[in-house]
């Protein structure tokens, strides 16, 4: 065998990790060869070296305490699925992204209620603001004597989405010292006490109306209009 | 080192397995002792990895919550420490969601051998001798030579020279093939004895 051939096996032959009939080459060669022989003493020098990367400064125990801790309930893996639980929920993740949303539900019983709680709530808005909405929008143009409470409905509506949009949301439940605005005012009179509790508890119910496509099926000068009118009538 | 014989069968001899499994039933208390067993190894082969203590802690938890959030689906096809390894190498190498957000690796490893040790890296090719260094600083020198490794050939050597895998069971843990580790160490190693024969004392030149 030549040197470039010895030399590929060198550092395999320096770990151990030669089979018997290479291994015998190798030797045989090295017998005669001292610069193969400076070369494999080299690489096991240098190897040999590398022990002084050493240990990890200042190990101890804490991997496992906040191991355990996460697993116990504390996880940060827990906020980024909620993060993505909405759009989850919503069928709005590609497959990539939904598998470990839904693998971490199958381990994770606090993230599955918080699935099945976001999944309420959207069947929630779904029944109670979609099919109101877009019959308001449609019939915006109709004719006069059925726009006035039309026109009330969607811009009670629209109002209660802009207000959220601007994260005003907390009015619902700390209205005691300020005064929500009338628009606000009328489209809490338009929520049920279910919903107003969602509101109350959900803020990421902006991302559910907006996944919900309520905003985008309306322009922003539909709602500056809408909410416009609203505030006068 | 002996390679090892790895069987594609169920690994009755192995007792991690056997915590593993009693974690998959549902037993947390088997998966905390898995943890302790293994934190230690862990946390040393993400040190050296990413060569800086504050990241190390984090890919090491996340390896271990990866494997908690796994064990629906574990099947004792190889020994524990060898999926465990897998699933860390999987993380250095092919996951950086984990550390989103966090200074750049280069960045951190910069940041903390410049603060320790004061060498002048600028011309590695006229480094001093092995006696007139501090062994410490010879470990920045070598810190940062592995560092300079590709990420892949890096894995590989702490794997073997650190863990103590065999080439067999490196493959095993990288998930390729024993001749392409064989390769991976031999680049890795060519690498590091060029950048560190500088250090070596006379008796391996007179050889
Ligand atoms: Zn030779
Ligand atoms: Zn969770």
């Amino acid at each position: 065998m030549r040197c470039e051939e010895i030399r590929e096996l060198l550092v395999a032959h320096a770990d151990g990790e030669l089979d018997d009939v290479e291994r015998e080459r190798v030797d045989s060669h090295l017998a005669n060869c001292p610069a193969c022989r400076r070369e494999r003493a080299a690489f096991e020098s240098t190897g040999n070296l590398l022990s002084l990367l050493g240990p990890v400064p200042g190990a101890g125990r804490s991997i496992s305490a906040r191991v355990m801790a996460t697993v116990r309930g504390e996880d940060p893996w827990c906020g980024h699925i909620r993060r993505e639980l909405t759009a989850f929920v919503d069928g709005e993740l590609t497959e990539a992204e939904a598998r470990p949303v839904r693998e971490h539900l199958a381990t994770c019983a606090a993230c599955a209620a918080e699935s099945r709680a976001l999944e309420r709530t959207g069947d929630a808005l779904r029944a109670w603001k979609l099919p109101s909405m877009r019959i308001g929008l449609a019939r915006l143009f109709a004719p006069p004597r059925a726009r006035g409470r039309l026109l009330r409905f969607a811009a009670a509506l629209a109002a209660a989405c802009l207000l959220l949009a601007v994260g005003i949301a907390f009015f619902v439940s700390e209205s005691g010292t300020a005064t929500p605005p009338p628009g606000l005012l009328r489209a809490m009179e338009m929520l049920d006490p279910a919903t107003l509790e969602i509101l109350d508890q959900d803020p990421g119910l902006l991302e559910i109306v907006r996944d919900l496509e309520l905003l985008e099926s309306v322009t922003d000068e539909e709602v500056a209009l809408l909410t416009l009118n609203g505030s006068g009538g | 080192m002996v390679p090892r014989e790895v069987k594609e069968v169920v690994r009755t001899d192995d007792p991690d397995v056997a915590l593993m499994l009693l974690c998959k039933g549902g037993d947390d208390v088997a998966f905390s002792q898995l943890v302790e067993k293994y934190e230690d190894r862990v946390l040393g082969l993400a040190y050296r990895y990413l060569g800086d203590r504050g990241l190390a802690e984090d890919m090491a938890q996340e390896a271990f919550l990866r494997v908690y959030r796994a064990r629906g689906r574990y099947e004792p096809r190889a020994k524990f420490s060898t999926w465990l390894y897998r699933i860390v190498v999987n993380l250095a190498l092919n996951e950086l969601r984990w550390q989103r957000g966090r200074p750049s690796v280069a960045l951190a490893v910069k940041t903390e051998t410049s603060s320790n040790v004061n060498i002048d890296h600028t011309d590695s090719g006229l480094l001093p001798p092995m006696e007139t260094l501090e062994k410490e600083e010879l470990a920045v020198r070598i810190r940062e030579i592995v560092m300079e490794l590709p990420e892949n050939q890096r894995i590989a050597i702490l794997l073997n020279k650190f863990e103590d895998l065999s080439y067999e069971e490196t493959a095993e843990a990288m998930e390729m093939s024993v001749a392409a580790v064989k390769s991976l160490l031999t680049r890795a190693r060519v690498k590091i004895k060029e950048r560190l024969l500088p250090y070596l004392g006379e008796d391996v030149h007179a050889m």
